[in-house]
């Protein structure tokens, strides 16, 4: 059980990454970036390539490559998204859609299909608990509690933070009121891309670096974001709990017992087969969208 | 050369339905559907698994697969079919993502090659009668193509005709907004499920259609990707005609196969070459949606005269 | 006037995180008329508006339209029982043509169900064409004829606002409600508008109109229920309602951006 707690944890810390920056952006801009996650996947690309061909130590390597990831971020709103500030929702999501293949394909194209491992040697798992955790998502949970705290404190202590949560709120007003509405945006931007960079990295060290990595977690992430409440990044936080608790919990729970108290005949033990992870996510999401479609701590429509 | 012209034919005209059954969904009905490769997918197995697994006869199967996709749009639209569109559309995604995952860990019983429910030998229509009376298998697919061709322009006359009808001018006013059609007495839930499942059951019917001439599938032909190419259509061609569609479809067509061309006059990899062509077509889309948004087509509007 | 009212709403209560829009407002509309609802901005007239066509619940409080209780009943049921109401930023599709909307309008087509689609194509475009002939006679009336083939989207502000009320007027209603139907409107047109809604009157169409506007609201309105915060501070024949002192204090209040004032009942 406390195997099933780490590896929640840990999947929490990778998500809250994602979710947090998906959420600002779509706080600030109004739609569905789903181009999000490949964020993740190029920061996780260039911190091996720094690292590995520069022979950069590994903690610059990731730094520089968070703030490449950033500047990207910046770099592709200025190129399509801020042309598009009038457009419908619609043909944004549709914008980043194409945009998140692109990204992946180039990704795919430069470095190859087949996954790539860090060469970090033989780092033996701690036993904590009488489970297994392995140095690497230990520094994962960390960097999360880190980063969040961080966040935190952005948003509630200073003024960058202060105009993203009213521009966030109302964009109009806030612009009306001084708020340099494109600063924000470029902050949230380099912020939102530059956490998923992080997030890829982390997750890129934890298991394998792969063209596909981000986008293989674009369902949890946008789980994760609105159920704990699209635009809202403690929301987002929220979310990640959730979503990376209800699907390692709800692998590792023998379902017979209360399946066949509702008469549901299933056998002396049902577990849901791991392939079927993800779907956990899914119906989650499902049902956040039937029920309460703006999350636990969303606001309005 | 000519085999592989029929080929491509075939193969375009598929995706020609796809593209009409999503442009009736989304430029008629503004019905944002990110998970149109789950009809696809159902409409492929459903017909694979009733003639394959079941012994029933082809026509049967494809009809079978064109009524399990509307049945899939219904139940995916039912629930969602009030909610915003943003969120409308993903859960369209994460409907057609759980039917492609269920595809991926189940294999209904009986023997099949691969482990992902990968279904081969998947018979195809007439080829029997075909190859007892000495034709080759040239023009056996010429024969299917011509069959394909059918379907598409059966289906270009349903979804032209549709949106002419009273019905087609109540999913246009639902594209720019609910409130019109409500304060209007219109159903909006309802059209929208209705929408679905017609453009559904089209999109099942391709996908039988696929599983017949290809006659293997596994849920590698499903990927995402395939939806988002059929968006690509019909954003190029010009979303809300029929026409733009289907140029979509053909201009998207051509620069997915000239690229293996190119191969044989530069020295590309394989792999390559394939990213290389999704990044042209994503980078087409990009440009289409930020200098030309209504398309290579324009909506023609009708005129009633005074 | 002694008959049974055609609308009533009674005890209406709805707030909004925290403020109150409606506090207990009952109002009666009689049918052959063209009942006013008034009010200074922020008055609670749109949001009452929205709670009798079913696009806001209210917190309590009962809508009865011609004997039938509204209550719970979606904004597409209302409107086919034959209240029919239009949108005060005039929202009518505009990349479909100033005709494909009016032959929108009509409830309970037969070419709405996909069935008679193919079974009775015939007996659908018979219905189709006997809208087209009603359809150009409102647009002759709302002085729109030439532009049927045009896109809504390029109508002038008030030439919407009119097409508003033709489309609505498609739909066979009992009742009209239009919401603001000269707000930001050019004055000549507003004397048009005006003409026409009481043509129609004349013709025996039922209005409910909220309007801020009390010029309009004086040219045309025969009763008027007045709103101020959420209340209904005055109600009766228009020409002494609008003579109030209250009422006018109620709108010059607010324009001097007083505080609110509520009348003594």
């Amino acid at each position: 059980m406390i195997q099933v707690l780490i590896d929640a944890l840990v999947r929490t810390a990778e998500l809250s990454f994602l979710a947090v920056g998906l959420t600002m952006v779509y706080g600030v801009l109004r739609f569905a970036n789903f181009a999000h996650v490949e964020f993740a996947t190029v920061g996780a690309y260039l911190a091996l390539a720094l690292s590995s061909s520069l022979g950069l130590p590994l903690v610059l390597a990731a730094i520089l490559a968070i703030v490449l990831s950033g500047g990207l971020g910046i770099g592709f709103d200025r190129l399509i998204f801020s042309r598009l500030r009038t457009a419908s929702p619609i043909m944004l999501m549709i914008a980043s859609f194409a945009l998140g293949i692109a990204m992946r394909e180039t990704v795919r194209a430069i470095w190859g299909p087949s996954p790539f491992f860090y060469n970090l040697g033989v780092l033996a798992p701690i036993r904590l608990f009488g489970a297994l955790i392995t140095p690497t998502q230990i520094a994962i949970i960390l960097a999360a509690l880190v980063a969040m705290l961080a966040f935190h404190f952005l948003l509630s202590g200073t003024r960058l933070g202060i105009a993203m949560r009213a521009t966030a709120d109302n964009a109009t007003l806030s612009e009306a009121s001084g708020i340099p509405t494109e600063r924000i945006i470029r902050a949230v931007w380099f912020i939102g891309s530059g956490f998923a960079a992080l997030g890829g990295v982390l997750v890129g060290l934890n298991t394998q670096v792969k063209p596909d990595m981000g986008f293989g977690l674009i369902v949890e992430v946008f789980c994760a974001a609105i159920v704990g409440g699209i635009g809202s990044p403690y929301g987002a936080i929220l979310g990640a709990v959730l979503v990376g608790f209800a699907e390692n919990f709800g692998l590792a729970v023998d379902w017979s017992t209360p399946l066949n108290a509702i008469g549901i005949a299933a056998g002396p033990y049902a577990y849901i087969p791991t392939g079927y992870k993800s779907a956990i996510a899914f119906v989650l999401l499902i049902l956040t969208l039937l029920w309460r479609p703006r999350g636990i701590l969303g606001t309005k429509a | 050369m000519i085999e592989f012209f029929v080929y491509l034919v075939t193969i375009a005209a598929i995706w020609g339905i796809l593209s009409l059954s999503l442009n009736l969904q989304y430029g008629v009905a503004g019905l944002v559907n990110l998970g149109h490769v789950g009809f696809f997918m159902l409409g492929a197995y459903t017909s694979t698994i009733l003639v394959v697994m079941g012994g029933w006869p082809i026509p049967v199967g494809m009809i079978g697969g064109a009524v399990a996709a509307a049945v899939f749009g219904i139940l995916m639209a039912l629930p969602a079919a009030n909610l915003r569109e943003d969120y409308w559309a993903i859960s369209t995604l994460a409907a057609a993502e759980i039917v492609r995952i269920i595809f991926l860990n189940t294999n209904l019983g009986g023997p099949y090659v691969g482990e992902a429910f990968g279904v081969s030998g998947i018979p195809r229509p007439l080829r029997e009668w075909f190859e007892a009376h000495g034709y080759s298998l040239p023009s056996y697919n010429l024969f299917y193509m011509v069959v394909v061709l059918l379907c598409l322009a059966a289906a270009f006359v349903l979804v032209t005709y549709l949106a002419s009808t009273p019905f087609g001018r109540s999913l246009k006013a639902l594209r720019e907004g609910d409130e019109v059609p409500l304060a209007l007495g219109k159903p909006v839930g309802f059209l929208r499920v209705r929408v679905m499942a017609v453009g559904g059951a089209l999109a099942g019917l391709a996908g039988a259609l696929f599983a017949h001439y290809n006659a293997y599938i596994a849920p590698e032909y499903f990927l995402p990707l395939e939806t988002f190419i059929v968006w690509a259509m019909i954003i190029v061609g010009g979303p809300g005609n029929f026409i733009g569609a289907l140029a979509g479809t053909v201009i998207i067509q051509i620069l997915y196969n000239s690229t293996r061309f190119i191969a044989s006059l530069v020295d590309i990899d394989a792999q390559i070459l394939g990213s290389l062509r999704m990044i042209v077509i994503a980078v087409l889309i990009i440009l289409v949606i930020l200098y030309m948004p209504q398309g290579i087509v324009p909506e023609r509007r009708r005129r009633y005269g005074p | 006037m002694d008959l049974e009212p055609l609308l009533e709403v009674s005890d209406i209560r709805k707030h909004f995180a925290g403020v109150v829009a409606l506090d207990g407002v009952s109002v009666s509309v009689p049918a052959g008329m063209i009942y006013g609802l008034i009010g200074p901005n922020g008055s609670g007239k749109t949001t009452l508006f929205n709670v009798m066509t079913g696009f806001t619940r209210p917190d309590r409080g009962h809508v009865v339209f011609a004997g039938r209780s509204l209550d719970g009943l979606a904004p597409y049921e209302i409107a086919r029982l034959g209240l029919v109401r239009t949108f005060q930023s005039s929202l009518a599709p505009e990349r479909m043509t100033v005709m494909e909307n009016m032959l929108l309008a009509p409830q309970h087509q037969l070419g709405d169900r996909i069935v008679n689609l193919f079974v009775r194509p015939g007996d659908v475009g018979r219905e189709e064409r006997r809208h087209l002939d009603r359809a150009r006679q409102l647009l002759e009336i709302v002085n729109l004829a030439g532009k049927s083939d045009d896109y809504a989207g390029s109508l002038s502000g008030g030439q919407k606002k009119l097409l508003a009320l033709a489309q609505a007027l498609m739909a066979e209603p009992r009742l009209v409600l239009l919401d603001e139907p000269v707000a930001g409107v050019n004055p000549r047109l507003i004397k048009d508008i005006a003409a026409v809604v009481q043509r129609l009157r004349n013709d025996g169409q039922n209005f409910l109109i909220v309007e801020h506007n009390m010029a309009f609201i004086r040219m045309i309105c025969d009763r008027v229920s007045v709103l101020d915060a959420g209340q209904v501070i005055a109600e009766g024949a228009a020409e002494e309602v609008l003579s109030r002192e209250d009422v006018l204090h109620a709108y010059l209040g607010r324009r001097r951006g007083n505080a609110r004032q509520r009348a003594a009942p």
